[in-house]
This record gives structure tokens, sequence and C-alpha cells, in this order.
């Protein structure tokens, strides 16, 4: 056993450096996509109590409605510029006419999960009916590589979503630190009564705080468009995913979805690399989840 | 004559002209019902462009076979069902089919779990069963006598692409990016065979989890071993996902990436150029119009019904009822033993150069045609993805029986 574990240390040590720059650099894109989607969940959830399972359907119809504007259109840039906004519209209609009837009932959380459960279930079949199960193909809205080190070429496009990302990122942690609406939604997510009782239309707060959260993940679903196949289904396994890293990192907590979204993502395509390791990466975000909820219940950035 | 027996006369006389002229389910219900051709395919879920291709595929053959005639002189109905995709609703729908439809022949499948299925049931039964995609029952441990396939074999498709780079592409670093589940393992053998035979250094595997629908993980471990030659074996998103990245990563330019077994919808679904720079193997294409007269006359039909082309697995939905009603109407019978002894060795061509059944393991000996990309601009339509550099055949492509372990 020694034997094996010498000869494996000894496979990883031979890995290049470049190649694990690239590697990094892909968990850097990857985790970018992470850190979006999260956003969106950790926040309604914060503030609405809602957990969002249809998060994945909304990510996927970003990047439908992406594609049918690019159709539309022929401009990917102008597309990806329109996909949050009718994100948003998708959000506002879902949390105005499904959501909010359940929020005085009885069992409002367990209605919530139901209705957002059950609109992730429905949403795929609904894109299989219109576009078919095939992938849509998209446009390489810019041509690959960007640039070489050694004989290693880093892809510009995925270049592009990292600074896309973290720019996005900044104007979120923007509008919760720095606006009024953010002080609302921080306040909300601590103690929702007392804001209504401060005079504010809490009402309204959530509508918009919920459209936000849809229109982020349905922007990060028109993001992956060019480099990952768009299918009714590509919003299943990034859901599990996103949940890991909310629960890692805190629901509700800005920082953590950041913090835990680039760490989840860097361990996912770090240990593709190790010889023998590479589905080890699931494993240990499910084990670091169990971890956090068994000794930091509300995440490693959620407040007590 | 007494009343009793004029009247008796009289209605049976009377029962004869309405059989003989009456309306049509009279005369069916009395006389010779349809023989019913059980196609059994994942009509939704997970491959289901591919179903959709096997369906109209199916439905023109059928529609060819009733023209000239049917089967033993009756006409032959289809009945479709769905397996989802899903290996218990396979297993269902099949003993369905069989049990409460009656199909008179059972054919299907587009995927391995719904092949083994199949195979085990008419191996239970002691019926035929003839697979549509590639043909996984060639060994000793799925070999079944009553089961056959025109499709290529994994090995023999894996075969067919070392072949051809061994003679067509300098160097000798050959690399295997694959999923990591049953059928793409099956390739591995073939490639390593072939690897000695041309004096290649075949640096190994690198699997990627399956499923996987990212492989931009697993891309610098590839260019980490420098190859030469990148074959893939991938499927459904996973290729789509495969072929996007081939071009983002820079590997379609550093490397002859060879997709060992591709087909139109993954292609269109990557986008129109998807291709360029890269090769696939592929049992059948449509642009094989320009050498098969049959090919071309296929197209014509399909293209009427569906406004696109068709995929590889629509030649192998078109040939399966063409090839059982040619044999049952030789053998006059529907007896599986009748049709197996008609089916061993026996020619067949169809819609590409001509195909032999092997014997030993019932494997199509038959050619695999390897396409080259072409660029977004040299697309003469939507669906021209490729130009057919060479086909590659030849008993030498499949282990022997032997081997196999099947005499």
């Amino acid at each position: 056993m020694i034997e094996a574990f010498v000869q494996w240390f000894g496979d990883v040590a031979a890995i290049p450096g470049l190649i694990w720059l690239q590697q990094s650099y892909l968990g850097l894109v990857n985790g970018s996509v992470l850190v979006l989607m999260a956003l969106g969940l950790t926040i309604i959830f914060g503030l609405l109590g809602i957990t969002n399972f249809a998060h994945g359907a909304f990510y996927m119809l970003g990047a439908y409605v992406g594609w049918s504007l690019l159709r539309l259109i022929g401009n990917f840039w102008v597309a990806m510029a329109v996909v949050p906004l009718v994100g948003a519209m998708m959000g506002l209609v879902v949390e105005r006419f499904l959501l909010a009837p359940t929020y005085r009932k009885k069992d409002a959380d367990f209605l919530g999960i139901l209705i957002t459960f059950g609109l992730g279930l429905a949403a795929p079949d609904l894109v299989r009916w219109i576009y078919g199960n095939l992938g849509l193909p998209y446009v390489k809205p810019l041509p690959d590589p960007m640039f070489t080190i050694g004989n290693i070429p880093f892809s510009q496009y995925r270049f592009f979503l990292i600074v896309v990302a973290m720019t996005l990122c900044f104007c979120f942690w923007w509008l919760l630190q720095k606006t009024n609406l953010g002080m609302i939604i921080r306040a909300g997510t601590s103690d929702s009564p007392m804001v209504e009782i401060l005079g504010i239309d809490v009402r309204r707060v959530w509508t918009l705080t919920f459209s936000i959260g849809v229109a982020i993940a349905s922007f990060a679903g028109v993001l992956v468009g060019p480099i990952l196949a768009v299918q009714p289904i590509m919003g299943v396994e990034i859901l599990v995913q996103c949940f890991i890293v909310v629960i890692i990192g805190g629901l509700g907590s800005f920082w953590g979805a950041v913090v835990a979204g680039f760490g989840v993502g860097q361990i996912l395509t770090l240990f593709p690399l190790l010889p023998h390791c590479s589905r080890l990466g699931d494993v240990v975000i499910f084990a670091l989840a169990a971890m956090v909820l068994l000794t930091r219940p509300q995440g490693l950035f959620g407040q007590d | 004559m007494k009343r009793r027996t004029f009247l008796k006369t009289a209605l049976a006389a009377g029962a004869g002209l309405a059989v003989s002229t009456g309306p049509w389910f009279l005369r069916h219900g009395l006389a010779e019902s349809p023989i019913k051709y059980g196609v059994l395919i994942p009509l939704t879920g997970g491959l289901a462009e591919l179903a959709a291709d096997q369906k109209v595929a199916t439905e023109i053959a059928i529609e060819e076979i009733n023209a000239s005639g049917g089967i033993l002189g009756r006409s032959v109905e289809l009945v479709l069902r769905d397996t989802e995709f899903n290996a218990a609703v396979a297993r269902r729908k099949a003993i369905e089919a069989l049990e409460r439809d009656k199909i008179n022949y059972f054919t299907g499948a587009c995927s391995g779990f719904e092949e083994m299925t199949f195979a085990d049931l008419a191996k239970k039964r002691g019926i035929l069963y003839f697979n549509l995609p590639q043909f996984m029952l060639d060994n000793k441990k799925n070999f079944w006598k009553y089961s056959f396939g025109l499709n290529l074999t994994p090995f023999q498709t894996a075969a067919a692409g070392a072949k051809w780079a061994a003679n067509h592409v300098k160097g000798d670093r050959w690399h295997l990016l694959a999923d990591n589940y049953s059928w793409p393992k099956m390739w591995v053998p073939a490639y390593e065979h072939w690897a000695k035979v041309a004096h290649k250094n075949f640096t190994g595997v690198t699997w990627a989890p399956f499923p996987t629908n990212d492989y931009s993980t697993y891309i610098p471990q590839v260019r980490a071993k420098n190859p030469d030659v990148l074959f893939t074996v991938t499927w459904g998103s996973g290729q789509i996902n495969l072929i996007k990245q081939m071009h983002e990563f820079g590997m379609a330019k550093q490397t002859k990436v060879l997709f060992g077994v591709s087909d139109i919808p993954w292609a269109m679904a990557a986008g129109a150029g998807s291709f360029e720079g890269m090769y696939a193997g592929m049992p059948w294409y449509w642009k094989l119009e320009d050498k098969y007269a049959a090919s071309k006359e296929f197209n014509k039909k399909f293209f009427a019904k569906t406004k696109r082309m068709a995929a590889a697995y629509g030649q192998t939905a078109y040939e399966t009822p063409k090839l059982l009603a040619e044999v049952t109407n030789e053998v006059k019978s529907m007896d599986p033993a009748k049709l197996r002894k008609a089916l061993e060795g026996r020619k067949v061509q169809y819609l590409k150069s001509p195909t032999v059944i092997r014997p030993c393991d019932h494997a199509a000996v038959q050619e695999c045609y390897f396409m080259k990309g072409k660029s977004k601009t040299d697309m003469s339509n939507r669906f021209d993805f490729f130009t057919v550099e060479q086909s590659v055949g030849g008993d030498d492509l499949l282990e022997s029986c032997a081997l196999k372990g099947l005499g």
C-alpha cells in the first residue's frame, strides 16, 4: 500500500506546473459560474426563506432564451445583456403569482419548496417540447484561444467569463452594502417582521429580490452557452453543486457564496488531475458540506 | 328444399359474400392479420433525437415493404414503443409488446443498456432479437444465437479508426480520451492491438467520469501526453461539449483528433463548422448518396418527411426491416431457427457497401467511413459537416471468434 502511495505521489509530482496552472484557471472559471448561481440562491433564501429548487431551471432557461435572442438579433453581446432582464421578468411572474400567495399560509416553507421543485421538473420538459432534446449550437463570441503560456492555451472567452463574474459580484456587493435597497435586503434577511413594522413594503422587496436572484441565474446560463452543451438537463448538476456551495458558505451570506463558490470550483477541477481521483472531487465537496452541517450548520460565513 | 335449409344456405352464402366484398375490418378480421414489426426505442428522454430518426427510417422501410407485397403476403404494421431511456421501462414495454401486442419481430434499442435488456429477454424466450445501435452481443458473455445487428461493434469501430490513423497520420503517440463506462472500455483492446501492429506508442487512456458534460478539466492531462493522434469515445451531450472544447483548447490544431464515432445530431448541436480540422468515424453518412443510389433515394424520402438528413442510426433502422422481410420471404417462415440459418453468412447491401453477417458471432463485417470535418464556409448546407475521406473495412477489424471463445 505504501508502494502504491509512493507511486501515486510520484505521478502527481510529475505533473508539470503549467498543467496545474491551466487547471487552476479552469477552476476559477467553474468557480465563477458557481459563485453567480450561489449568489442568486443565497439571497433568495436569506430574504424570502425560500429554498429555490427551480434555480437550475432558470439557469437553463437563461441559456435557451439567450439562444433564441441570438437567432433573433444575431448579436451575442446584445442577447447576453437582454437575458437578465428576461430572467428578472420570469422571476417576477413566478414570485408574484406562484409564491406570494403561499407566504401567509401555515406551511409556507414547505409550499415554497414544492412549488419550486415542481417548476424545476416542469421547465426542462417544456423546453424539450419547444426546442427538442438536442443541444442548441451557440456561436463563439470570441476567437480561441487568447494567449499561451509555454504551449498551453488559455481560453479568451473563459477569461471574459471570469471578469464578468467578478464584476457582477462587485456590483452585487455594492448593491447590498452601499444602497438603500441593499440595506433593506440585509435588514430583511436578519429580521423581516421588523422591516415590515418600519413601514417598508416588504412584498415589493421580496419580488425584487427574487427577480434579481433569477436574473443572475439566467445570466449565468447565457454566459456558459458558448462553452457547454445547451440542453434541457443542463441545470440539474449545477443545482446540486450550488446547494453545496450555499451550505458550506452559509445561506444568506454574500461572502460565503463567493468564497465557497470559488473553493468548490477549484476542488471539482483540480481533483481530476490527480491519478485515480477524477470523481473524488464530488465526494470531497459532499463531505465538506456534511462536516459544515454537523459542526457549524449556519455555514462558514453565515450568522447564528 | 325445405324452408329452413334454404334459409341456412342463403345465410351462409350471404356471409361469404360479405366477407369477400365487405368492409376492410371484416375481411382482415377473418382473413390474415398484418405482421407486427416491433421497435422499442427511447422516443423521449436521452437520445430521443436519434430515436426520432430510427422511427422515420423504419416507417420508410415498412412502406417500401408493403408496397412490394409485404411479408409472406401480409402487410406489415409498425408497433412502436417508447423505452423512455430507462431500463425498467424498456423491459416492461418489451414484455408488453411481446405478450400483449404479440409482435412478430422484436427489434430496437438506442443504447447499450436497452440492448442488453432486450437480448436477455429474447434469450429467455427463445426468440429472435435484431439490435439497432452498436452491436455488443458478439462476445461469449452476451452472445445469443438469435441476436443480430447490422451496426458496427465497438471493437470494430475502434479498429477502423486505428487502422486509418496508422496509414494516414504521421507520429507514433496515440492517446485515448473516453467516458468511463462499459461501452468505451470495449474500444481499448482494439487501440492497444492496432498500436502494436502499427508499431505505435499507445500512451493510455484519460478516463472522464460518466456522465461528464465538461471535459475542460481533462484536456490538460491529455495535452501532457503530447499525442500525435487523439482518439475520443464519447456520445450525446458529452460529445457535443467535447467537440466545442477541442477547438477552444487548441487541441484540434495541436493534434489529429479522431472522434471514434459521431453522428449528425451531435455535429448540428455543436454548430456549423464544429468539426473543422477534426475527423470522425461513422457507419454511414448521408453524403454516401453520391456513391449509392439507394442512399439517395432514402435521403429523398427521409427529407420529405422530416426536412433534415438522417443520422447513421437511421441507416440500421431502415436496413433491418428490409433484411428481415427479404429473409422471411426467402425461407417462407418466421421461425427463429430458419431465419438464423438464412442470416448467418448472408451478404447484404442496402444503403452502403456490402455487409456480411459473420456466422460465429453475428458481427456485421462492413466498412466504416472516415470523415474530415468541413469549415463553416465550406458547408454547402446545414447538414454538410464532412467530406468522406476514406472507408475502412475488412475482417481484420474484428477479433477472431476463436479469441472470443465463440468457436
